[in-house]
């Protein structure tokens, strides 16, 4: 056959055996080629040479309609394809074999022809041009005269339509003054219409939806022609008029249906959210009649054959996409997303995976602030197990309890249900989110910033993100490949993946695939970058948005998730931006830099939304929010109230607060927690707490919470030691540079406490000290230093006593109060006797003196264990011995006891 | 109208330059850009802001964790952020006057704002702020009216309410241990960490990786949260031994205590900063691990630069050294140099004695 072509290709044309060469060539190449050829590119070579040549020289090759040549024997598919196309609506992914396919159909070689401007091809895909997937007219900027009014009508906007024809009569000096534009259609549009076109009529394409009915009227972005007259239509027809407000002088044109009443004129829209306008002529109001609306275009009266497909260009499909972005954004920016008193049972519940192993699976629950009172517990009932979740905690925090894998619903029921005969109930719960696992496919938990895995119903993954796959035993089983898996309890595995980017591509969707789970080759992400935001702002539970200031504005990264590649054709990556003040579509050049500046922007709230006019890419948005003013910032101001008074404190400066007893601070927090210790701060700000007595230890150190206030209980706990076994010390609250506060601790002694304690005190011992009278190792820890600690003192020894025999001889030290804070002192000694009577041995009376003098002391006390007595310095009187065991039965008594023995009760 | 445009990198560079003051590739850029995040979120999460430092940054730059740590550790040194564990906080405005015109602020609002507020010159060197007022009288009632306030050089280190780094300080963190201390190969983190240890080294102060000589008590390692975790132990590694979890300020009293209590000496030189007219200043070089009262004091009286990840060099006026070297040794037991005065000269050493 090629034998036979080049043959007649040399009988039939004289020529020379270069081009004679070349031509079999490409009749070679053509017979195997799917694709038409471009006829300079092939001939450039030999007319470079002088050679004047054309492929029309040679019949074996025959021209198609777009100026690229094919063999004359085949078939050009282009229309067939664009059949194909229109009717599967999916793009062909294999071109060459649909080809192939095609020449056993019809026993020839068929070929394609890609300078067909109906088609995009991209390797070996094939689909529509953006501009076939649409059913907008088509918009040509010029038409011959002849056309104009015969096939074709003129595109005007309405404001041209309003006043073309004033224009137009005014002259060339109202048209100098106008834009040229002002009169120049838009384009012209070949309609097929029931009527003879006509000079006066136009064709608009609709602004607003105000002449849109409930089911009928025209709406915005559809076409319609109108025909030139100046009088009122006797059909409610819509009418485009024109008028002025002999008032204001204020010029109006608008769509509207026309209502009179005597000089009244009412323009009436289909739609309510559209204002009505009413003019008198009395006032001075004009109003003219410009055209009437004759005719809503439907796909069928242009030129362009309806597809029944919206392209993303096409004028409604944005106009939706605005509509969807624009509740998008109220969505996002709802206020109290988070209703309080929202039936808690819709509350959704979250499960989680932590870190693999074993507990790692999850399930979050709460905050439920608005939870009834009456609930104390909710189970959530697995299969053959329960966890339950503390409502208490529910309501402030949230919890996490750890679950085993789960392969059916999860229940729910609220444990502890208080029924008004106050029988326990339980009550069944519907709570939302928790169906079984899958067995068969892995199930994605998709890690956020704090790496826990979150539960995604998505089985496609982002290259960006990382995630871990759950997967069952049984799945695990079936793999051909063993991915690297960490187990978990009950069989159950848990694959970790964190660079999905760089990962072996081809293994890894092999492996996905196997699992259920495919692999996003592209995918659009959107971030903020540069320009921090001045305030992130927290609406409801998660969602989270960023305030820039209008001064700064914000800058935008726009990100494939394949290492960056959006390999896309100019302008078929838009942008959509949407505020409460409008919206402002562009088109993303290709190849050029991501990175989006936004400026100039009015405070307020916004979506950002980027999608590719194909729609292959799951769109991108952003949402965030404007101001005029920067937020507000923490103040360098600390505060401490005890008692219900607040007291501030001075920067880089010790407060030194009067004496109290810090025991009762527990008691106060149980009874009245206002009256109780508070100290506020900024959020997060460091708090020291140490006991000052002996110089600063450190028991507690804390950090404000987000209201700036501190765990009062956590403070009490770590000081109770010290508030309730030392009488005096200072409680130090420091606060770093911000102030210091010393609260100084007085122990206040009750004397029904001092009773009551003394009371045990010989109830428990009064036999052992009377037995071990003298014995003063055993006696002195377990009977004296208690005892004297009621009283009021703490004890040391007396070297004084050396050459005194058995008399045992103490220091009694009171910690005493001053302006300077506590001072220790010794105010009395303790004799112990081994008999005390009232009658005292001079002798004895003689080395007591001895001992008071050289210590300097006046008073002091007397005591064989249970008996006690006072004695003044060189007084021979003899001394009045109280019975501890009796006078503890006897509050007057006892009163007396503590008058004369004790010190600052 | 709202303006999309799009951006080059250079202009991304540009920008962040414009916003931060800063050129991008230095560490107060980056510390410029924390406070920025810190002040429009509080607490942040210590891992959260790390990836979000590096979002903001990548049209400029790729920054590297290690890098971001470093500034937010000089940031909370130097107060502008309060860090506790894996929370971040902003903190209030805070001043001391460092002499008759100049003033230093501790905020964690970003310069540009702080200057909204405080109107005159500021400058920054490396995460420190110097604020010079047109009327230096004025900046306390203004601080007052914006809700900071302005301290002495003293009340702002504290070091009267500070504990000295020595045995009572140690036998505090001993008793601690007793009650407080996580158990070995502890997984309260969910993962084992790579623990450094610190190495006391003739000249430097290093952390180390891998096995480290019995005995060795001072350890870090960064957690799953992303933060550094300091420990203390008895002798080896917590993975091998309880172990107490100390705050970064109480790990770097500890290292000095420790040091004491061993009789290491802490690697510390003492120079002349050079001719002419800075002839009077003195350059004291010490590892970067002081604990915060005393950083702070030193911050007041020198002006401090990192020479290198392992040593800090403060420039102060002669007359202020041996007071500076008197309140180390007292507090934290840095002795001086030993060797006795050379002739006074570029880079000579100064033994105490010498004048």
């Amino acid at each position: 056959m090629t034998s036979m072509l080049t043959l007649t290709v040399s009988e039939l044309t004289d020529l020379s055996p270069n081009i004679s060469n070349l031509f079999n060539s490409l009749v070679d190449s053509l017979k195997i080629t799917r694709l038409s050829i471009d006829e300079d590119e092939h001939l450039e070579p030999l007319r470079r040479q002088g050679e004047e040549i054309s492929l029309r020289d040679d019949p074996s090759f025959r021209a198609t309609p777009y100026g690229r040549w094919i063999l004359a024997e085949s078939y050009l598919a282009n229309d067939d394809l664009y059949d194909h196309l229109n009717t599967s609506l999916d793009p062909i992914t294999d071109l060459f074999s649909w080809l192939k396919e095609f020449d056993e159909r019809i026993g020839r070689h068929t070929v394609f022809c890609p300078r067909d401007q109906r088609f995009v091809l991209t390797r070996d895909t094939l689909r529509l041009a953006e501009q076939e997937l649409s059913d907008e007219p088509l918009v040509e900027p010029e038409v011959a005269e002849a056309q104009q009014y015969v096939t074709h009508l003129p595109l005007l906007k309405m404001y041209q339509a309003a006043y073309r024809d004033y224009w137009l009569q005014s002259g060339d000096d109202i048209l100098d003054l106008e834009d040229a534009s002002a009169v120049k259609p838009l384009g012209w549009i070949r309609v097929i219409l029931p009527a003879p076109l006509d000079r006066r009529m136009f064709i608009v394409r609709i602004e607003d939806d105000s002449m849109r009915g409930e089911s009928d009227g025209v709406g915005r972005c559809e076409y319609a022609v109108f025909y030139c007259q100046s009088r009122e239509s006797g059909e409610d027809r819509p009418v485009l008029v024109r008028g002025v407000d002999g008032q204001t002088g204020e010029g109006i044109h608008c769509l509207r249906q026309i209502r009179r009443d005597g000089d009244r004129i009412v323009l009436v829209p289909l739609s309510r959210q559209y204002p009505l306008f009413v003019f008198n002529e009395p006032d001075g109001d004009l109003l003219e009649v410009v055209a009437e609306l004759t005719q809503v275009l439907t796909p069928g009266m242009y030129s362009r054959a309806p597809k029944g497909i919206e392209g993303i260009a096409d004028c409604r499909t944005q106009h939706r996409q605005v509509l969807e972005m624009e509740a998008k954004v109220r969505e996002f920016f709802e206020p109290g997303k988070v209703v309080p008193g929202k039936r808690w049972m819709d509350m959704s519940v979250r499960p989680i995976c932590v870190k693999p192993g074993n507990g790692c699976l999850q399930v979050e629950l709460g905050p439920f602030r608005s939870s009834p009172s009456s609930i104390r517990q909710l189970r959530l009932f697995g299969d053959g197990w329960w966890r339950d979740f503390d409502i208490e905690r529910l309501r402030h925090e949230r919890v996490r309890v750890m679950v085993p894998p789960w392969t059916t619903r999860l229940t729910w029921q609220a444990v502890g249900f208080e029924a008004e005969d106050g029988a326990q109930e339980v009550v069944d719960l519907t709570l939302p989110g928790l169906e079984g696992l899958s067995v068969d496919r892995a199930t994605i938990f998709k890690l956020d910033r704090e790496e826990v895995g979150r539960l995604v119903k998505d089985q496609r993954l982002a290259l960006t993100e990382s995630y871990r796959l759950l997967i069952s035993p049984a799945l695990l089983r079936e793999l051909p490949v063993r991915p690297p898996v960490v187990p978990i309890e009950s069989g159950w595995s848990i694959w970790e993946l964190s660079d999905i980017a760089t990962s072996d591509r081809m293994e890894l969707v092999e492996q996905l695939g196997e699992l259920g789970v495919e692999l996003r080759q592209e995918d659009l992400q959107l971030e903020f970058v540069v320009v921090p935001p001045t305030e992130r702002c927290r609406m409801g539970e998660e969602n989270a948005y960023p305030s820039f200031l209008a001064s700064t504005g914000a800058v935008i990264n726009l990100m494939a998730g394949q290492g960056g590649a959006l390999a896309r054709d100019e302008g078929e990556l838009v942008l959509l931006l949407v505020s409460d003040q409008g919206y402002q579509r562009q088109s993303l050049a290709a190849g050029g830099s991501r990175l989006l500046r936004l400026t100039d922007l009015r405070a307020g709230q916004y979506g950002v939304e980027v999608s590719d006019r194909r729609g292959d890419l799951t769109p991108a948005r952003l949402f965030f929010e404007v101001v005029e003013l920067p937020p507000a910032y923490p103040r360098s101001c600390c505060r401490i109230a005890l008692g219900g008074e607040w007291i501030e404190l001075q920067a880089g400066k010790l407060l030194v607060l009067d004496p109290v007893d810090l025991r009762l601070l527990d008691e106060v927090e149980q009874v009245a927690d206002e009256l109780g210790l508070r100290i506020e701060a900024p959020a997060g700000w460091p708090l020291r707490v140490g006991w000052g007595s002996m110089g600063v230890e450190v028991l507690h150190q804390a950090h404000a919470d987000q209201t700036g206030s501190y765990d009062i209980r956590a403070i009490l706990a770590a000081t109770r030691d010290r508030r309730h076994q030392l009488s005096v010390g200072e409680m130090i609250l420091d606060l770093r540079e911000l102030g210091r506060v010393a609260l100084q601790h007085r122990r206040l002694p009750d004397v029904r406490a001092i009773t009551e304690a003394m009371t045990e005190l010989v109830i428990a011992h009064a036999q052992t000290v009377r037995l071990r009278r003298g014995e003063y190792l055993t006696t002195i820890p377990l009977w004296f230093e208690p005892v004297l600690a009621l009283l009021g003192y703490s004890i040391a020894d007396c070297p004084a006593t050396e050459g005194m025999g058995s008399l045992r001889v103490l220091r009694l030290i009171h910690d005493e109060w001053t302006t300077n804070g506590s001072r220790q002192s010794v105010t009395r000694l303790l004799f112990l006797l081994e008999e005390l009577t009232e009658e005292l041995d001079p002798g004895l009376q003689c080395r007591m003196d001895s001992i008071l003098s050289r210590e300097q002391q006046r008073d002091s006390l007397l005591s064989d264990g249970l008996q006690w007595a006072s004695r003044r310095f060189q007084s021979t009187l003899p001394v009045k011995v109280r019975d501890l065991e009796l006078v503890v039965g006897s509050p007057d008594a006892f009163l007396d006891f503590l008058r004369e023995m004790g010190e600052g009760i | 109208m709202t303006r999309i445009e799009t951006m080059s990198s250079q202009d991304a560079t540009l920008l962040l330059y414009e916003l931060t003051g800063a050129d991008p590739a230095r560490s107060s850029a980056v510390a410029e850009l924390i406070r920025h995040l810190v002040s429009s979120h509080s607490p942040w999460r210590y891992q959260s802001l790390l990836g979000e430092v590096a979002t903001f940054m990548r049209p400029v730059r790729e920054i590297h964790c290690d890098e971001t740590r470093f500034v937010l550790d000089a940031l909370e040194t130097d107060g502008d952020i309060v860090v506790n564990g894996g929370a971040i906080h902003a903190t209030p405005i805070r001043a001391i006057q460092l002499d008759d015109q100049s003033f230093r602020f501790m905020s964690s609002l970003p310069t540009k704002r702080l200057a909204g507020l405080f109107p005159g010159d500021w400058s920054c060197l490396e995460s420190t702020r110097r604020y010079r007022p047109s009327d230096p009288w004025r900046v306390e009632s203004m601080l007052r009216e914006k809700g900071g306030v302005l301290l002495t050089p003293e009340g702002w280190a504290g070091l009267d309410y500070e504990p000295l780094a020595d045995q009572t300080w140690l036998a505090g963190l001993e008793q601690c241990t007793e009650t407080d201390a996580f158990p070995p190969e502890s997984q309260v983190f969910s993962h084992r960490m790579e623990w450094q240890w610190l190495k006391y080294g003739g000249t430097a102060l290093t952390w180390q990786r891998g096995s480290a000589p019995f005995g060795t008590r001072i350890w870090r390692g960064i957690n799953l949260r992303g933060y550094w975790v300091y420990a203390l132990t008895r002798s080896r590694s917590p993975i091998d031994q309880p172990w107490l979890k100390l705050s970064r300020n109480d790990a770097h009293r500890t290292i000095f205590a420790l040091a004491r209590l061993k009789g290491i000496p802490i690697p510390v030189t003492l120079e002349r900063a050079g001719a002419g007219t800075d002839r009077d200043l003195m350059v004291l070089t010490l590892p970067p691990l002081l604990p915060y009262a005393e950083y702070r004091y030193l911050s007041v009286l020198a002006s401090g630069r990192h020479s290198g990840p392992n040593a800090v060099r403060w420039r102060m006026a002669e007359a202020r050294a041996w007071s500076i070297f008197e309140m180390l040794e007292h507090r934290l037991g840095v002795t001086p140099p030993r060797r006795p005065m050379e002739a006074v000269g570029r880079a000579g050493q100064v033994a105490r004695d010498g004048s």
